[in-house]
């Protein structure tokens, strides 16, 4: 009996050690063709690892320690074991991966396959690909809703968002947002999707249950990416032809100011009250406090950081 | 004028309606010049004086239409660059500009000139930034100058002509 309860005991200090401790950010360098690993308990780069040509998206398995990189221009997917921060294999593609995300329970691994216009559903387990689905043009951000029902897809080149419903296997609708969507998450609720457009210079918001646009954002030149704070009541959209990040309050839906970041800023997420940026054209990751909403650091990482999707592991849920 | 507007409403067209390839080149060149950043943030930012000082331009033409102002550049060679201004900014010394149409072999092209004091007392730095991508736009094979390395070279080969050009005509003046 004292036996079971110290292991109890135990399991519970390991799980709480897995739930505090500070994750990594995973920062794709596509000039470099390699990731930095950046500890966002210090803002250290603590590992750079060699992937394929061209990384681009980035998707992060917790629970797996596995790290997922789309390699766009050698067509593969790098996996990394996020304990030692090596490659331990390579998945082989005949498209061209950009965006990546998982499933809630990280069986599956997504991939918007763009010139091919399909979605890729790959078995985290066996590394194979189970299914592809035909979506829009371009695919490029995706992102699975919280209730597992749906994967919301942006299709650039069709100015839309396509909603999958992944019981049925198919596309049930298509939302028409901005021009060239791009980079997409949802709230920390789940409960809204928003979808950057590039040329439309714009955000578009999107209720669940996902069915039409809710409102459009404006924002400044050549928006990319988008990542909300830990609390849901910010959103932070990177402008790459402004070199800047927009700050929206998510109560009004109005831009409440806009800070200038490294150059061409392109991928974007949150951890611990803070925001990294990934800076294409400074290769450097800039990151701004969210209590504050200033710049508090610039970490140098390699040629042509983009880091797609979200590269940093969310808290636990 | 007007042939102008329509020359931009075509140029326009394939700019919405073309994909790109997934990966934006990037070209960055920087270079000390021995004046004053005033005096060299005069220089850079005069949208229509640019075939003062960048070689392989033999004129440039300047129109605005709204709230836009385009210019083209005329080359030596006959060919022709219509570009839009997207911002200048005195404060950080910062110039935007985008290729609408032109005879360079890419698609989407950024361009961001920056003008710095420093490193050393009396001395500039001028830094420009390109962003675009490859002329050829669908999945490969890619046909033969359409590829991103034929966009890098073009891209930085006038940026070579032209930084050190502008070091030369500003540090005679």
């Amino acid at each position: 009996m004292s036996f079971t309860i110290q292991s109890l005991l135990i399991s519970l200090i390991l799980l709480a050690n897995q739930a505090g401790a500070a994750p990594f950010a995973y920062i794709t360098n596509q000039g470099s063709n390699s990731v930095s690993v950046i500890d966002v308990a210090n803002n250290q780069v603590i590992s750079t690892i060699p992937v394929g040509k061209a990384p681009v998206g980035v998707a992060v398995a917790s629970s797996l320690q596995r790290v997922f990189i789309s390699n766009v221009e050698s067509q593969s997917i790098s996996v990394i074991n996020s304990s030692t921060n090596q490659v331990t294999s390579e998945i082989l593609l005949s498209g061209s991966p950009v965006g990546l995300t998982l499933s809630r329970d990280e069986k599956t691994l997504y991939v918007a396959d763009w010139f091919a216009d399909q979605v890729l559903a790959i078995d985290t387990a066996s590394n194979k690909t189970l299914r592809s689905l035909a979506v829009g043009k371009a695919p490029a951000g995706l992102i699975e809703s919280h209730d597992g029902q749906f994967l919301l897809v942006a299709n650039r080149d069709s100015n839309d968002v396509a909603v999958i419903n992944l019981e049925q296997g198919k596309v049930v609708r298509r939302i028409a947002v901005g021009q060239h969507p791009f980079g997409l998450t949802l709230s920390p609720d789940g409960q809204v999707l928003y979808v950057v457009n590039v040329y439309g210079n714009s955000l578009s918001v999107i209720d669940a249950p996902f069915e039409r646009l809710s409102a459009t954002i404006a924002v400044k030149d050549h928006p990319y990416c988008v990542a909300l704070s830990g609390d849901g009541k910010t959103i932070y959209v990177t402008n790459t032809g402004d070199d800047s990040v927009s700050v929206i309050d998510t109560i009004n839906r109005r831009v409440t100011q806009t800070i200038a970041v490294g150059s061409v800023p392109e991928g974007i997420s949150y951890s611990n009250k803070q925001i990294y940026v990934a800076s294409w054209g400074d290769n450097l990751v800039s990151v701004i406090d969210t209590t504050s909403n200033k710049l508090v650091a610039s970490i140098p990482t390699g040629q042509q950081s983009r880091a797609f999707g979200q590269f940093i592991a969310v808290a636990a849920h | 004028m007007k042939k102008l507007l329509a020359f931009i409403a075509v140029a326009l067209l394939p700019l919405t309606a073309a994909a790109h390839g997934p990966s934006p080149q990037k070209v960055e060149k920087e270079i000390v010049i021995k004046a004053d950043p005033t005096k060299v943030w005069a220089m850079v930012k005069d949208f229509g004086g640019i075939h003062k000082w960048l070689p392989p331009v033999a004129s440039t033409k300047v129109e605005t239409k709204g709230d836009d102002t385009f210019r083209t550049l005329t080359l030596k060679d006959g060919g022709t660059i219509l570009e839009r201004l997207k911002s200048s900014d005195d404060k950080d010394m910062k110039l935007k500009y985008e290729i609408v149409e032109g005879v360079l072999p890419v698609t989407n092209y950024n361009a961001t000139m920056t003008v710095k004091a420093g490193p050393g007392a009396g001395e500039t730095t001028v830094v420009w930034l390109a962003r675009f991508y490859r002329m050829y736009t669908l999945n490969p094979p890619i046909p033969a100058g359409q590829d991103d390395e034929s966009a890098v070279k073009a891209v930085t080969g006038v940026f070579d002509a032209g930084l050190p050009n502008l070091k030369k005509v500003l540090e005679a003046k």
